[in-house]
This record gives structure tokens, C-alpha cells and sequence, in this order.
């Protein structure tokens, strides 16, 4: 089934102005090209949904974003302004943290050490200081309540966290670090199911305190349960960018394998 | 106040060193920790208290079969002396070793950077005053140890060659150098100032123990330096109880109780007090193991309360997970082996100093393994991110108390040294076993 094309592809979301913007994003490892102009936008307060199949590009986007790769050829903005993330600190300087799928937590280190891991605080400015525990514990109980994040006490070592806690945790660091993006990169992959729930509960309340989400699922189900918007890749290119009630699961199934397709060049 | 803020709310509470790499049962109190054995291997931490049992049996096993010898003044002097050889360097290794990394070369540095010194002391400042030739020997061999660590640092973090193999190389090479610059002969140290560092000197610093100032040692009633620095260290550690206590009240988090405080700090303050008595009968607390103490606590203070030290346990714990919170994994690593460096070039002076002498071959090969030993028996993992310097303290004080009791045991047997291998190397075992083990458990506490 061929779904026709439409002329003038609407904006998705035209009256607001993406808070994350890549133009023509471009990535190649030696001869394999991973992404080709490849446009993309995230809106603070909505969830986008990364999809595709392996090899589709996601990571790679995801990293670029990130930080931790740069692209070969293509700009990226935040709200307008130009920027160059050589590094994770620079894409988290602009507001944007990334919940990796391993979660980068420190098992042997308890909740409060994990969520400020590489940002201990300090409350004399000199080298060697003591660590502020107390000031650490109480941001870390308050954060993790505005989340209804529970867990035994944060002075758990996270190694000893379910799955569920530990994926929280690592939605926690990001939302503590002032973050207004935050990419999940396969969240639930390893979750059973009760915990996929806390997760994407976890998720939706990201979305109402206003921050973007965007989150990259194998599970067309869960993107459906929580996404906004999905943008489908499909070797290396956007195949897809469309509104999760425009579309149903077979719909996206065809973009993803390439059955189908909708050309949403947004800014082609 | 009221009781309510008085309460202990699980291990979470904890106000004291911290308890962020014990993986413990979240709702152990301290009470239930003490009397649950799986706790005990559940938690690194734990460790302490089988294993003080242990020795405390062991320790009356041997004063016993020893008729009162074995915990006379000058034999507990002699026990801590040696501790503070395989402690120092058992820091050195708990640092290396909570990175997930291995420093085999430390053994053959403590020999090169001794060697160094005193060679120095004897062919370049010969006619200088022993105070001088002694300030210039332990610069050197401290340079020395810096040296080497930052060089075997440079191919581990930078070069990414694993730690295994270069400092196997450093094994090799230091103890190549050492017998070269010495020509394999025996370097005499005639600083009695630098030979204090053994507590072997004639008159220098009281022959290297720290004085007493009022009364005689074997007079209850008495002041020594070491019993100022029990006291001291008492004090201190109840003053460090309470500011933490204040800190975490001044932000509405939980505290114990005042009481427990107060008993945690006569836990500390109490022993050290009675030890430092003790020592004064024979001649006051040694200075090698002042040494020890003071490198132990600004250590543990390093490792448990600064940044530098959370970022060494992060990066043994989960390596990949530092980098991307923007630790500088390369600069951690390297710092952690040139500190270990240091630990070896301070052994190397207090090394020499007690045999008031140098040569290649002093430091005996398994030296280094039983430092290993040390902080592994401590409850240091060999798979990193989880021990703490007093692992090097504990695991020390048992080699050592095992080593001056077997030796006292069998002073006629030709075979006592062969023995103490035998069983050294079954503690090592069990170690181990129980490391292994308490990983598992850990494991386990996630599924359910």
C-alpha cells in the first residue's frame, strides 16, 4: 500500500519553536555512512520517539547529539544558536543529557555519589576540599522526590537497585543537572514489565515539568504508550516525521522497513 | 530536639566515613551488621570485624604458647614496625588496586628508591652534617618513587599498555637498576638521622621513636608525643563526627543519636590511648608507624572525602561511566600510580633505615606480593571500586602479628619462614574466597 504523498508536508508542531534543531546531519565511519542529511527537532514539553531498525542510524544520532560523537558534516542549534558539542559537557552546558542504555551508573557507588558523579560539590572552592555530603543528600532527596522516584535510602549502593530504580536514577542525574533535553536511549530494554511502567511513568512526568524528552525504542508499543511525535529512521535517512495520533503501529512498521513511506522533509 | 530527629533511619543515616561503596542489606543497622555473619561479607567493610576476631585469637594463641612474650611492649613495637613496611606500601596498592589496576613493580621500587638515597647520602654529600645527608636521602628516594610511578603512569594511562605488564617490566627494570647503580654490594648508611626513619638510630629523634616529655614510659602517669597523638587522633575523630552531624542537621537530614557519637569516638579514642601506653614501656611510639598513621588518615581522607578520591572509586567501579560524566579517567590513573610511586619511595627510606644499610637484593621478592596480600585480606577487591586504606592497616597488622608470632614460635625450627608462607598463603585463599563470595551476593541483592 502506497500512502500518498502530500504536497507541502505540515509542520508537526509549526506554532512552537523547537528547543533542539540538526540541519542536514551527516555521519560516515570510514566508507559506512550511519546518517545522511539527516533533519531532526525536539520541543521542550513533548516526547519524540527515535525509531528504526538496527543499523537505522539511532545511536549514532543519539551520540551526536550527545556529544559524544561529532558529525561530519551538518549544524546543530539550540533555540537558534549555532553550537559545536565537541564533548558531553558542551551538549550538557546547553541543557542537554543523555540516560545512556548502560545508564553509566557507578555500582559501587551509593545514589548520592551516582547522581553527582564528575559534579561533586564542594563547599569551599579549593582543591582537596571536603565533599559536601549533606548539601549533596538533601538535592538528591529533593530531586528525587519531584520525580516520585522511590528507593530504600539514598545512601544505597546502586549496584543493589532494581532495574527500574537504576534506570531512575539515571533519568534523576539528568533532570538534577538542570537538564531541559534528555535523551533515553532504549530505557526499558532491560526492564520486566512492572519496571517498564515505572519507567515510562517516569517518562510523562519528565513531559508535564516542561523538559523534552526523546527517546529511542525498539518497542513500538511503549513508543505509542508515550511518545508525542516519532521520527523513524530508515538507513541512515529520516523516513518518517510524523504525530503518534496521525499514525497507527502498522504505519510506522512500514517506514521502518521501508514499505511504506511519507516524505516529511520538513526543512528539504 | 526531639527523639523523632534522634532516630537512626537505616544505614542510610550514616553520618560517619561514609558507607557509599557498602553494599550492605539497606535497613542493616549497625547492631544487625555486628551480628549477622552474611552481613559481614555482604559489606567490604564488614570485613573488619571477622578478621579482628580472627587476629585477637590468633594474637592470644601466640602470647600463650610464647609464655607472656609475644604481647610484651618491645615484641608489639616490633609487630607494628613491621606493619608499618607492609602498610605503607598496601596503600600504595589499595589505590592502584580500587582502580581495577595492579602495581607489581612496588616490591623492586621500594629497593631503587632506597638504593638511590643511599648512594647519594654516601657518594654525593659524604662530608655534609647527617641531618643534611638525611634531608637529601629521603628526597631522593621519595623523587625516586614519584619518578617511577609517573613514568610506569605515563604507558598505564596514556599509552593504555595494561598496568599488569608495565609494572611487571617495572619489577624487572627497577631491580636491574638497583643492582647496576650499587655494583650488587651493600651500601652502608652511617646517617643516624636517616636511619631514625627504622627506629634502628643510636641517638637521632630518640633513636627513632617519638619522645616522652613528662614522667617515664613504664610510669601510668605519664606524656609522651604518642600519647598526644592518640589523644589527638581521638579527639580529632569525634570532632570530625560532630561536624558532620551539624552539617547534616543545618540540612533537615536525619542524624544519630549524640550517644552513639560519643561511644564511636572512645571506640577510637580508647584503643589508641591504651596502645600508645603500652608502647611508651618500651620506647614510645615508632616513628616509621607515626609515619604510617599520618599517611593513613590523609589518605583515607583523600579517598573518602574529596573529589580526586570519588572519582578513583568511580572509575574502578564502572571506568566508562567516569569518563562520560567528564572524569578525567587518564589523569585519575595517573595520579593514582604516582602516589603509589610515593608509598614505595617512603618504604624505601624506612626500608634501608632499619637495616641501616642498602642493597639490590634487601627487599625480598615476595615482599611486594605479601603487600598485595595486605590490602586484599584487608577487604580491598582485586576487581576495583570497592576497599579503603584501612584494608592495607588491618590486612598489615595480621602478616605482621602472623610473621613475629611464628618466628617467636619457632625460633629453633630451620623451616619457621617455609611455614609462614604455607599458612600466609591459605589466609590469602580465604581472602579471596570471601571477596569472590560477598561479589556474588551483591549480585543476587539486585535480582530480588
Amino acid at each position: 500500500m502506497i500512502s500518498p504523498e502530500p504536497a507541502a508536508p505540515p509542520d508537526p508542531v509549526a506554532e512552537r519553536k523547537p528547543f533542539l534543531r540538526v540541519e542536514s546531519i551527516s555521519k560516515h565511519f570510514g566508507n559506512v555512512q550511519a546518517l545522511k542529511d539527516v533533519n531532526f527537532e525536539a520541543y521542550l514539553g513533548e516526547v519524540v520517539a527515535l525509531v528504526g531498525d538496527n543499523g537505522a542510524g539511532k545511536s549514532t544520532l543519539v551520540k551526536i547529539l550527545s556529544g559524544t560523537e561529532t558529525a561530519s558534516s551538518g549544524t546543530i542549534y539550540v533555540e537558534d544558536r549555532e553550537v559545536h558539542f565537541r564533548s558531553p559537557r558542551d551538549a550538557n552546558a546547553e541543557g542537554i543529557e543523555t540516560v545512556y542504555q548502560d545508564l553509566a551508573l557507578c555500582d559501587n557507588l551509593d545514589v548520592v555519589a551516582n547522581l553527582f558523579l564528575g559534579r561533586e560539590e564542594t563547599p569551599a572552592p579549593l582543591p582537596g576540599a571536603p565533599l559536601g555530603e549533606a548539601q549533596m543528600e538533601k538535592r538528591s532527596k529533593s530531586v528525587l522526590d519531584t520525580l516520585h522516584i522511590r528507593i530504600p535510602s539514598v545512601r544505597t549502593a546502586v549496584g543493589a537497585l532494581s532495574g527500574g530504580q537504576r534506570q531512575s536514577i539515571a533519568v534523576g542525574r539528568a533532570v538534577l543537572w538542570g537538564s531541559r533535553l534528555v535523551l533515553l536511549d532504549e530505557p526499558t530494554a532491560a526492564l520486566g514489565v512492572a519496571q517498564q511502567r515505572e519507567v515510562l511513568a517516569l517518562v510523562r512526568r519528565l513531559r508535564e515539568q516542561g523538559l523534552g524528552v526523546v527517546v529511542i525504542s525498539h518497542n513500538l508499543q511503549q513508543v505509542f504508550d508515550v511518545a508525542d511525535r516519532l521520527v523513524v529512521l530508515r538507513l541512515g535517512q529520516v523516513a518518517a516525521n510524523v504525530m503518534r495520533s496521525d499514525v497507527s503501529t502498522e504505519d510506522v512498521v512500514g517506514y521502518i522497513t521501508g514499505a511504506q513511506t511519507v516524505t516529511t522533509a520538513a526543512y528539504a | 530536639m526531639t527523639t523523632t530527629e534522634e532516630t537512626i533511619v537505616g544505614s542510610g543515616a550514616d553520618e560517619a566515613v561514609g558507607v557509599f561503596n557498602q553494599p550492605a542489606s539497606p535497613v542493616a543497622s549497625p547492631l544487625r551488621t555486628l551480628l549477622d555473619p552474611r552481613l559481614w561479607l555482604a559489606s567490604g567493610g564488614g570485613r573488619t570485624i571477622p578478621l579482628l576476631l580472627a587476629m585477637v585469637v590468633m594474637w592470644i594463641a601466640f602470647d600463650i604458647d610464647s609464655g607472656g612474650v609475644y604481647f610484651g611492649s618491645q615484641n608489639i613495637t616490633n609487630i607494628l614496625v613491621y606493619t608499618s613496611l607492609y602498610g605503607i606500601v598496601a596503600i600504595g596498592v589499595v589505590i592502584v588496586l580500587l582502580l581495577g589496576e595492579i602495581d607489581l613493580s612496588l616490591g623492586s621500587l621500594v629497593g631503587l628508591a632506597g638504593c638511590s638515597a643511599a648512594l647519594v647520602m654516601v657518594e654525593w654529600v659524604p662530608t655534609a652534617p647527617q641531618f643534611v645527608q638525611m634531608l637529601v636521602g629521603v628526597a631522593v628516594s621519595l623523587a625516586v618513587g614519584i619518578a617511577c610511578g609517573a613514568f610506569q603512569g605515563f604507558w598505564i594511562a596514556l599509552a593504555k599498555v595494561p598496568s599488569f605488564v608495565v609494572s611487571l617490566a617495572g619489577l624487572l627494570a627497577f631491580s636491574g637498576i638497583s643492582l647496576v647503580i650499587t655494583n650488587s654490594q651493600t651500601v652502608v648508611i652511617t646517617s643516624d638521622y636517616f636511619n631514625a626513619f627504622g627506629s634502628t638510630s643510636t641517638s637521632a629523634f630518640d633513636g627513632g621513636y617519638l619522645p616522652t616529655l613528662v614522667g617515664k614510659g613504664t610510669n601510668p602517669l605519664h606524656l609522651s608525643v604518642g600519647m598526644i597523638v592518640a589523644i589527638v587522633i581521638g579527639i580529632g575523630y569525634a570532632v570530625i563526627l560532630l561536624l558532620n552531624r551539624r552539617s547534616r542537621r543545618a540540612n533537615g537530614l536525619p542524624t544519630r543519636g549524640v550517644g552513639l557519637l560519643v561511644l564511636q569516638a572512645l571506640a577510637v579514642l580508647i584503643p589508641s590511648v591504651v596502645l600508645a601506653d603500652f608502647l611508651d614501656r618500651y620506647q614510645g611510639l615508632p616513628l616509621p608507624v607515626f609515619i604510617m598513621i599520618v599517611l593513613l588518615i590523609v589518605i583515607a581522607y583523600v579517598l573518602r572525602r574529596t573529589r580526586f578520591g570519588r572519582h578513583i572509586y568511580s572509575t574502578g567501579g564502572n571506568a566508562e561511566a567516569a569518563r562520560r560524566a567528564g572524569i578525567s579517567v587518564t589523569r585519575v590513573r595517573w595520579s593514582a600510580f604516582i602516589l603509589s610511586g610515593l608509598m614505595a619511595g617512603i618504604v624505601g627510606v624506612i626500608f634501608m633505615a632499619r637495616n641501616a644499610s642498602a642493597s639490590a637484593g634487601a627487599v625480598d621478592p615476595s615482599f611486594l606480593l605479601l603487600c598485595i596480600a595486605s590490602a586484599v585480606i584487608g577487604g580491598t577487591s582485586l576487581f576495583g571500586g570497592r576497599g579503603s586504606v584501612w584494608s592495607a592497616l588491618t590486612g598489615a597488622l595480621l602478616l605482621a602479628s602472623l610473621q613475629t608470632g611464628m618466628t617467636l614460635l619457632l625460633a629453633g625450627s630451620t623451616n619457621a619462614q617455609y611455614y609462614q608462607y604455607i599458612v600466609e598463603g591459605a589466609i590469602l585463599l580465604g581472602a579471596v574466597w570471601l571477596d569472590t563470595y560477598s561479589r556474588k551476593r551483591v549480585v543476587v541483592d539486585r535480582g530480588g
